[in-house]
């Protein structure tokens, strides 16, 4: 009996107090729909200014509900961070990358509202797009239109540019969802080096004597998922992995897996090597640092 | 030559015949998609039952250009899906039950002289798109949204 509890406790390492018999619930992306903004504009102000862009975000958000699908509110994220002061900056471009940051969002989706007065009727175009934080991927981009009506009603104009084109931007964007699920998820390594250290990228380590960077990249061709890795460079200083697939379940275990797992296994690779490291991880990027 | 028509025609025995996907969309609101389907059978009731039943092999397995639905619900490999989730898919088409996801189902022709001795008509069909798909993550034909 001890035996069995131990065993499935390995298997699915989940304290008996909290777990689930086993259960695993894949953690979802964290979604948040934001408007486009130019340059300086203060986006709190453009949202409560203009009701289309309100309208617009809601009917959207309606679209990831009506999937079941819950989305994280930037509204409420926006004003946490003002009530906190996390901003450190007054340029607003840089506001709307930090409320992203700390939002600790996956996926945000950028909806631009165009509305359009002409003789032959008003209309509204709705830019939609869908990025994946961590590597900029494009997930879905979408263009709506109402149509054009002999109306000042931009509120329902704005409504029906939503209406048609969600269905179809939320289906893209599944299709992207599914390729994450077969191909992993795509995060960022940045090594580098402490001032201190005495090792270089050149320096010659472990057993069989191979340059550092080539220890790295044999590790990654082994641990990446499905050997699906992409350095963006090589200096003596620095190596950057700007792709690298993780799989977001454990292949051993089926337990959610995640870049800070993958960080571990990182460190048990320099310490093998007789290296230690400094390990940060902020959102999908790994920055290791060697002492 | 005898071996050149016997193997002529192993050819063309072994040859699958698809069906023809004769849907059209017409519209589309919220949740809800309209076509116009041509169903082939041997009577009235045959004939329309096979052109609704082609309005979800396309839903499922092609994707409806200019709807909402442009790429398939499921997949392309509808042979390798049919096989996967036979009970679903046995349900679902023998078993009728594709039509709790019909609203309506409107013939909008005569039932005319085909091929074979089989007649065709066509029929004006709306589905219940958001019930369809709801379904199928119930029946974890396809996933939820997200991972």
């Amino acid at each position: 009996m001890t035996l069995l509890w131990i065993s499935i406790n390995s298997v699915f390492g989940q304290n008996t107090a909290t777990g689930s018999d086993g259960q695993v619930v894949t953690v979802q992306p964290k979604i948040m729909v934001i408007p486009y903004t130019k340059e300086g504009e203060d986006l709190r102000t453009i949202l409560e200014n203009d009701e289309n862009k309100r309208i617009a975000i809601a009917k959207i958000k309606e679209g990831f509900d009506s999937r079941g699908f819950t989305t994280v509110d930037f509204v409420a994220k926006l004003k946490a961070a003002k009530d906190n002061n996390i901003f450190t900056s007054d340029n607003q471009t840089d506001i709307k990358t930090q409320v992203i940051e700390m939002s600790g969002a996956d996926v945000y989706v950028q909806s631009e509202v165009i509305a359009e007065r002409g003789q032959s009727g008003n209309s509204v175009k709705l830019i939609l797009t869908a990025y994946e934080i961590s590597s900029g991927n494009s997930l879905s981009n979408k263009i709506g239109e109402s149509g054009k009506f002999y109306t000042d009603d931009f509120n329902k104009l704005s409504s029906k540019a939503v209406e048609s084109c969600v269905d179809d931007f939320l289906n893209v964007m599944q299709g992207k969802f599914t390729d994450i699920v077969n191909d992993g998820k795509s995060i960022i390594i940045d090594i580098s080096f402490d001032p201190e250290s005495q090792y270089k990228m050149s320096s010659e380590v472990g057993d069989d004597g191979l340059l550092l960077s080539d220890q790295i990249e044999l590790w990654m061709e082994e641990n990446a998922f499905k050997n699906n890795y992409h350095i963006q460079g090589t200096t003596d200083v620095r190596m950057i992995f700007d792709d690298v697939r993780i799989p977001l379940k454990d292949q051993a275990t089926g337990n959610n897996y995640n870049p800070n797992k993958f960080g571990l296994e990182l460190f048990r690779f320099f310490r093998k090597l007789g290296m230690n490291i400094g390990r940060d991880i902020k959102s999908n990027t790994i920055y290791i640092t060697i002492k | 030559m005898l071996l050149f028509v016997v193997s002529l025609a192993f050819n063309s025995c072994s040859r699958s015949i698809y069906p023809s996907a004769e849907v059209n969309y017409l519209s589309g609101n919220e949740g809800t998609v309209s076509v116009r389907a041509t169903g082939i059978g041997t009577n009235r009731e045959n004939a329309i039952l096979n052109g609704e039943q082609k309005v979800f092999d396309v839903l499922f397995f092609r994707g409806l250009p200019e709807s909402v639905q442009k790429l398939p619900l499921i997949g392309s490999n509808e042979a390798e899906e049919k096989a996967r989730h036979k009970k679903y898919f046995d349900d679902f088409y023998s078993g009728q039950r594709h039509r709790s996801f019909i609203m309506s189902s409107i013939p909008i022709s005569d039932l005319a002289k085909y091929k074979n001795g089989q007649k065709m008509i066509s029929v004006d069909i709306k589905v219940n798109l958001n019930a369809l798909r709801r379904d199928l993550e119930t029946f974890g034909i396809i996933r939820k949204f997200g991972y």
